[in-house]
């Protein structure tokens, strides 16, 4: 088995980090939480919608928690 | 994934248990199992597909009762068995093994299914929950998406016309190719942020709650988020009710082509009859006119005898008229001699005749009167009469080939129509037992098709209104976040949450703009390797994903055969089999079908060339050992030959590499 990144993970990883582009570099997420979002969301991708995408969420606050206490800090500043 | 094994219990026309070995070295991942029509390939294929998906498909996609795939020897053997698929495979560096199994019995022929057991346990762990093995299957491989990995050759020709329609099988082929290549994940995370932010929001409110402001825009956002919840209820409400249609659609188009198979057969059949019955009005006609003709030419049933008797007559009237000839002759020279005889003198010289010359005269005499002794009396006016009679039957030639002709033009429509009769009793047999009411299947066909436009319509209209509301929220809730006090882990965390939303928006669909020409750019190459026309330029792709062919000077050709299409779809698969979210084993069940030896050799050597695990199905008329194998370059890890061991039993036997 490959242990590259799937191609259409890189291309979706792509789009997100050029939308993301917009954004003031200081309050933009990182790449690295950038990349675990793709990854969340990767894993998830055959989970429908409803219930079951609890996990799915919970994930993605976990993976942003980093983000959340920056910009808590920036906030007090 | 990577298929490792497959082993068959009394399934199909393979008696008793018997496996295939799918393990091979990776730098020969090719598996070839020869099959000619009839073996079971198709079996093996659906047996793959059961294991995984625990259902059985036909050729058109329609399911099947499991119960048509149990061998008719185990169960003629006795009156309960079992029959299943077992499955081992490779997925994320873990063995995994996965079993359905059906026991079965036996009512007066006919086999009951009991219920099904299903089994999956990754090796080395305990076994999963039978409740969670769709689950599991379906992050292995997704049913939606196996049929770009797990296909037949039938399925390369109905692919590309089912992403041409606009029927809801077209849709739904999108839909799974969307899939395929991940766009849905962007899409669910979106969903996944909406409600977070929703979540979170709720905590924003507290930390702004003190303000005045704050509580007014609160009752605000709250009346937006009540109409969102409405409008939610009611999206899921529309698209539990579109997808249920569509599901109806879909099977109810499956039907209609069926039932256009059937109509062609009616209109064949149809055509067939007419022709019958042209030919038998055909028929009557000459028979009508050979009728008027045997009137006026009655005789043609004698016309042998009656030739015959108009030459003897004509001979008798020709020989009678000969000795009545010779009869007056000799009477003539006699009177002569007689007279010559009573004079002594010559009356012209006046001499005396000598003695001897009057010998000789009454030596001629008494021959002649002996002669005439016999004569009998000649009445040739007699045999005149008959012959006259019988004269037209002398040269009847002309009318009996005219009556031949008659004769065998009729023989000729019957035996057409005949022909005709026996292909028309062969059509309507092909289709007795179809009781389809065409006009009803219309009419629920058109009246579904009303009704997922009415639930698309909705759907849009519910969805402007979303996104109207998802603004108006958002303005709402930044306006509150802004009164909440600065440095609340809520108004933070709503700030990440949004950003994140935005440029998920934004990233869905740069991503599957850039997917869709991954798909062209990998279809395109794969084309080029394959096409045996070298003014092909590549595949330019549409936002349906129909592929066109385009030449050199960039122009799309928009006639192409059945072939091309074939080479087409199979460039097509080949891509997405390339982008796919999971890396599949891609499996081929007489995949050659339509092509010629150029293509089928450029396919043999573009398979040799990917890196996935390929197992083929192939019959002679497709595959030839020994003239194709060397195209697959020494990539072929095993080969298996399917061999009949009677009408309904056949034996997987191992080739070399074993």
């Amino acid at each position: 088995m490959s242990t590259e990144m799937p191609q259409g993970k890189t291309e979706a990883l792509n789009a997100l980090t050029e939308a993301l582009e917009s954004v003031p570099i200081e309050k933009r997420i990182s790449a690295t939480t950038t990349r675990k979002i793709v990854d969340v969301a990767w894993r998830h991708q055959f989970t429908r919608l409803g219930p079951d995408r609890a996990a799915a969420r919970r994930d993605l606050l976990d993976d942003l928690q980093t983000e959340f206490l920056r910009a808590k800090e920036a906030g007090k500043e | 994934m990577r298929l490792l094994s497959a082993t068959f219990e009394n399934w199909g026309p393979y008696y008793g248990t018997q496996s295939i070995n799918f393990d091979c070295e990776r730098t020969a991942p090719i598996v070839l199992v020869y099959g000619e029509n009839m073996r079971g390939k198709t079996s093996l294929l659906r047996g793959l597909r059961f294991a995984l998906f625990g259902s059985v498909e036909g050729q058109d996609g329609k399911m099947l009762d499991p119960a048509v795939m149990a061998n008719y020897d185990a169960r003629d053997e006795s009156d309960s068995f079992e029959f299943g698929v077992t499955l081992m495979l490779e997925h994320q560096s873990e063995e995994i093994e996965i079993s359905r199994r059906f026991a079965a019995s036996v009512d007066n022929g006919r086999v009951v299914l009991g219920s099904i057991r299903n089994k999956m346990r990754i090796v080395g762990k305990n076994p999963i929950p039978e409740q969670d093995i769709q689950e599991m299957v379906s992050r292995i491989i997704h049913p939606d998406i196996a049929e770009f990995f797990l296909f037949d050759g039938e399925m390369l020709e109905r692919f590309e016309k089912r992403l041409r329609s606009d029927e809801t099988s077209a849709k739904y082929l999108r839909e799974r190719i969307e899939m395929v290549l991940g766009v849905p994940a962007l899409r669910y995370l979106k969903t996944d942020i909406e409600a977070l932010i929703e979540d979170t929001s709720a905590a924003v409110r507290k930390e702004s709650s003190q303000e005045k402001t704050s509580r007014d825009r609160i009752k605000s956002l709250e009346a937006v988020e009540d109409a969102q919840r409405g409008l939610a209820k009611d999206r899921d409400q529309v698209t539990q009710e579109l997808e249920e249609t569509r599901k109806v659609l879909k099977s109810l188009e499956t039907q209609m082509q069926e039932v256009e198979a059937i109509k062609e057969i009616f209109f064949d059949r149809k055509s067939k009859e007419e022709q019958i019955a042209e030919l038998d009005r055909d028929r009557l006609g000459i028979e009508a006119e050979m009728r008027a003709f045997l009137q006026t030419n009655w005789w043609i049933p004698v016309a042998d005898r009656l030739s015959l008797e108009a030459t003897k007559a004509e001979e008798a009237m020709v020989s009678a008229g000969l000795a009545l000839d010779r009869q007056q002759r000799l009477a003539y020279e006699a009177e002569q001699i007689r007279d010559q005889i009573g004079k002594p003198i010559c009356e012209v010289c006046g001499q005396s005749v000598p003695e001897e010359e009057f010998g000789k005269l009454k030596e001629r005499l008494s021959a002649i009167e002996d002669e005439r002794k016999d004569e009998t009396i000649i009445d040739i006016s007699l045999l005149q009469t008959r012959f006259k009679s019988l004269s037209r039957f002398i040269n009847i030639s002309p009318v009996i080939e005219q009556f031949d002709s008659f004769d065998e033009e009729i023989r000729r429509k019957i035996f057409r129509a005949s022909s005709l009769k026996s292909e028309v009793e062969s059509l309507t047999q092909s289709i007795e037992g179809n009781t389809v009411d065409v006009s009803a299947l219309e009419k629920n066909l058109q009246n579904a098709r009303g009704l997922e436009d009415q639930f698309e319509r909705a759907l849009t209209g519910l969805e402007e209104k979303q996104a109207e509301a998802v603004s108006k929220r958002s303005v709402l809730i930044r306006s509150i976040s802004d009164l909440a006090p600065s440095g609340g882990m809520a108004k933070a965390k709503l700030q990440v949450l949004e950003q994140v939303e935005d440029a998920v928006g934004n990233a869905i669909d740069r991503f599957r703009d850039s997917m869709r020409l991954r798909v062209e750019d990998e279809a395109s190459a794969i084309f080029k390797r394959l096409t045996s026309e070298k003014d092909y330029a590549g595949l330019r792709i549409d936002g349906s994903y129909y592929l066109k062919i385009y030449d050199e000077q960039k122009r799309p050709i928009d006639m192409r055969s059945a072939g091309a299409d074939q080479i087409v779809t199979m460039s097509l698969i080949g891509a997405l089999a390339r982008s796919a979210v999971e890396e599949g084993p891609i499996v081929m069940d007489t995949p050659f079908g339509r092509l010629d030896r150029t293509h089928r050799s450029n396919i043999l050597k573009w398979v040799a060339a990917m890196n996935s695990q390929v197992i083929l199905f192939v019959q002679s008329g497709e595959f030839e050992r020994e003239r194709d194998v060397h195209l697959l370059d020494n990539r072929v890890g095993r080969e298996y030959v399917l061999r009949r061991e009677g009408a309904t039993k056949t034996r997987i036997e191992a080739m070399s590499h074993d």
